[in-house]
């Protein structure tokens, strides 16, 4: 059995995933919308609230008891930025009905709920509760402030703001302290509306049998809004090149430093073009055969990590390291230098094989996990191909054609964070 | 060798064997899966400090050597093993904890190639005195990189304010200096203890044939002698060296750790009564406990709050975790709700939840072949089978919890907090 992609509503499509090897069933709604700076704080909070309770489970605590009793069904959440689109996903995973031993169908009952968490919110007077509201409101703010306490991915963070500037991409998906504090039900409402109305939808079942019922109701909910100015998917806004190469160095209380580079690429999301980019970046410094792990890690001992990699939603890309402060201009030099020797066609074709060998190895594994075979159908939009032929394009990727995406990666932005000195 | 076919008509069926030599092996087919994941590993981590080999006199190693060993595994005289699992394309790694050290690939094609790099690698040290000094580097930035981690750091604060004698609470990678203390005739040492196949394991699971994967073995596995390990006991009272431990790092805000610390006298916990730990911990203070509502509501807690039950060879602790602006306080009310549920008793309608929950967990775990095989690995290594856990949960009653809450002792605890660095 294949993919098979339904039309349930005006811009609703349904996707199932058939896949018999798993004794669960994914089902996860996805919703598209533009990435829009000013309200991606109160975008973002909204599926956090959406899935802390609804009409029927008001209380926090009697929606994760129903959880439990549907066999410890893993209800989740996110809010992520999918190139100029933000990608809301709200997600039920749980147990098939031949394994539930009370005769009741866990797969119908968690579709439901799914349903129903995001088209019957727990309202009062017809606004989101104000504990509902706070209480979610708080545990943001505490994500936004916490970014600090992993250095790596503040790092990255911290890159992506200063490398894209006012380009919405650059924002955190979370907002601004701010910004959080400023949300009230009014706003989210309207943000939930426009959601339901505007969102580019995308229903996805990774199960083993068709998921009739899920669909449907999915479908009857859907029709009964009205559907407009559905969000567009094709939409692609590539970062310029830079004029001259931004640098930016900020000190806090650590013992090691983090580097993470930013780099514009010429290309523009096509499959083709972002094949030759991934395996560029794999071969800069993906798996253990990757010139920086080979040269800067292993052979240089500069780093503990070093490593690239690609976004093909928004073509660039990104070299993230762990330093000493005294290496970091040494790092820099390095990363250069091996991206220099790939641009001059320096390396073996061993290399190449040993790269197409080990994506396409991991693209075969998509098909044992009902987790990455739904992130594969929703993380991008645009061309749609299964795993099985993304590797078919990887294989056919040219030396030449590598070489051409290395020549057009150019850096964009250095950002360093480093110990504080003595003084400071 | 001696096999095993342990079935469960809902779950499946995976054999158990052990060879002449005394490897314990644990193989399970996947029918439909496109991948296999294997493990070859060995009883051995960083608790392993101090010990003894066939009656000989007591040898004591310097902190991080079992971590060290796993890093220089990976070379050989004919080179390094990840260029040899590039050519497959395999993802291969390792990681050390407290008590164990496993080596891994997970692989679409080409499993029995992979199976003999794994087999091949594992029992063949190759250690130089300029090899261990080129990892001393390497290993000296992964140290550095956890002293950054508040959330590790928050672990071992608890973990040294807990335990008085035992190595848990030395970091795993060890620490600058200590590393400093290790060469290669060591390195040989502690490879030539425990690195024997009467202390080892493999799991496998995925795409795989059983009885090729055991023919496989008996053919590689190379004629080793068998070892008797005596491990020393470090012995530990029931008391904490300290109640209340403090750190400031770079955070935005307070990190806790809080742990009750438990003593069985000579012996680790039996299967039913690490599975009565979970259960536990998810009735004292999981999403649907009456703890979490007044931790939530009170605004002492976020996202970050989890609970684990903490185990291993001579130690284990019940811990919760989390991020809050007075870890006193929270500390506090975990202590008062052990009290309230001690003297009040479980809600049945909670514990029937958190047992069909667990059930579920249970069921989704031989969705992946990875965590069909960490749980492979924990059986190796604390005994048991696979399926144990369905039987037991539907044992477990009240009083076993009832019991167990009432052994949690407050002036056997610890509240580990990593506050925030004060500005200015």
């Amino acid at each position: 059995m294949s993919l098979k992609i339904l039309s349930l509503s005006k811009g609703v499509d349904g996707y199932f995933i058939p896949n018999d090897r798993f004794s669960t069933t994914l089902i996860t709604c996805n919703l598209y919308i533009p990435l829009n700076a000013e309200t991606m704080a109160t975008d973002s909070l909204l599926p956090y609230l959406l899935s802390s309770c609804c009409e029927e489970y008001k209380d926090y605590i009697d929606l994760n008891i129903r959880l439990l009793e549907l066999y410890g069904a893993d209800l989740s959440c996110s809010a992520t930025k999918c190139g100029d689109r933000f990608h809301i996903k709200l997600g039920i995973s749980v147990i098939n009905d031949k394994f539930a031993f009370d005769g009741c169908s866990p797969v119908a009952e968690a579709a439901d709920l799914l349903c129903g968490l995001l088209f019957a919110p727990s309202f009062e007077k017809g606004a989101f509760r104000t504990s509902d509201i706070d209480r979610e409101k708080r545990k943001t703010v505490e994500r936004i402030e916490g970014e600090i306490n992993n250095k790596r991915s503040f790092a990255r963070t911290r890159l992506l703001a200063e490398m894209f500037g006012s380009d919405p991409y650059g924002k955190f998906s979370y907002g601004s302290v701010e910004e959080v504090n400023k949300i009230d039900s009014d706003a989210l409402i309207s943000a939930w509306r426009k959601l339901l109305e505007t969102a580019y939808v995308r229903i996805c079942a990774v199960s083993g049998s068709y998921p009739e019922k899920a669909f449907e109701k999915f479908a009857a909910m859907f029709k009964s809004i009205p559907r407009h100015d559905i969000t567009d998917t094709e939409f692609f806004r590539a970062l310029p090149e830079a004029e001259r190469v931004k640098d930016i160095t900020e000190r806090f209380e650590v013992t090691q430093g983090k580097l993470a580079l930013g780099f514009t690429s010429n290309l523009h999301g096509s499959l083709k073009e972002s094949a030759a980019l991934s395996l560029l970046s794999d071969i800069w410094g993906g798996g253990p055969y990757s010139k920086l792990f080979e040269n800067v890690r292993e052979k240089e001992s500069l780093c503990y990590y070093c490593s690239a990699s690609s976004r093909r939603s928004k073509g660039f890309v990104t070299v993230e390291s762990g330093i000493e402060e005294q290496n970091a201009q040494k790092v820099v030099d390095a990363v250069l230098r091996e991206l220099d020797d790939i641009k001059n066609g320096n390396f073996d074709d061993e290399v190449v094989e040993a790269s197409k060998k080990s994506v396409t190895d991991a693209l075969a594994g998509y098909y044992d996990s009902a987790t990455a075979l739904d992130a594969w159908y929703t993380r991008e939009l645009g061309e749609l191909v299964t795993p099985e032929e993304a590797s078919e394009i990887i294989m056919k990727v040219s030396r030449e054609e590598i070489i051409e995406a290395a020549r057009g990666i150019k850096l964009h932005t250095v950002y360093r964070l480093l110990p504080k000195r003595g003084e400071e | 060798m001696k096999r095993t076919l342990c079935t469960d008509k809902m779950l499946g069926e995976y054999t158990y064997a052990v060879t002449d030599n005394g490897l314990k092996v644990y193989v399970m087919e996947k029918a439909g899966f496109s991948s296999a994941y294997a493990i070859f590993g060995t009883r051995y981590g960083s608790i392993d400090t101090k010990f003894s080999k066939n009656g000989g006199k007591t040898v004591e190693v310097p902190a991080g050597i079992a971590h060290f060993l796993e890093h220089k595994l990976f070379e050989s005289e004919e080179g390094d093993t990840f260029q040899r699992f590039a050519k497959t394309g395999a993802y291969c790694n390792a990681y050390t904890s407290f008590d164990r050290t496993c080596y891994l690939f997970s692989c679409s094609s080409n499993f029995e190639e992979n199976f003999a790099i794994l087999l091949d690698f594992v029992q063949s040290p190759y250690f130089t005195a300029e090899t261990v000094e080129k990892e001393q580097g390497i290993i000296a930035q992964e140290i550095k990189m956890y002293e950054d981690s508040p959330g590790w750091r928050v672990l071992f604060n608890m973990l040294c304010a807990m335990y008085e004698n035992h190595p848990v609470k030395i970091d795993i990678a060890g620490t600058v200096d200590s590393i400093a203390k290790i060469d290669h005739n060591l390195l040989y040492e502690c490879y030539n203890t425990f690195y024997n196949p009467n202390n080892m394991y493999i799991c496998v699971a995925g795409n795989i044939d059983t009885d090729k994967v055991l023919c496989q073995i008996e053919k590689n596995l190379k004629p080793t002698p068998p070892v008797e390990i005596d491990r020393f006991s470090f012995p530990e009272s029931r008391e904490v060296l300290s109640g209340y431990t403090e750190q400031s790092l770079e955070v935005a805000k307070p990190l806790f750790c809080f742990g009750y610390k438990e003593v069985f006298d000579g012996r680790d916990p039996t299967i039913k009564e690490k599975t009565v730990a979970g259960l536990l911990l998810e009735i004292l203070c999981g999403d649907c406990s009456e703890l979490y509502r007044k931790l939530l509501d009170d605004g002492l807690i976020g996202d970050e709050f989890s609970a684990e039950y903490f185990q291993g060879h001579g130690y284990s602790s019940f811990i919760i975790e989390g991020e809050s602006d007075d870890p006193v306080k929270v500390s506090e009310e975990i202590k008062a709700e052990v009290a309230r549920l001690i003297k009040e008793g479980i809600d049945p309608r909670l514990l029937n939840a958190v047992k069909r929950s667990a059930y579920g967990d249970a069921v989704k775990n031989f969705d992946s072949t990875e965590g069909i095989v960490r749980d492979m690995v924990e059986c190796a290594i604390s005994g048991g089978d696979l399926f144990d856990t369905v039987e037991i949960l539907r044992e477990i009653t009240d009083e076993d919890i009832i019991e167990r809450l009432k052994a949690l002792d407050e002036k056997a605890s610890v509240l580990s907090v990593i506050s925030p660095k004060k500005k200015g």
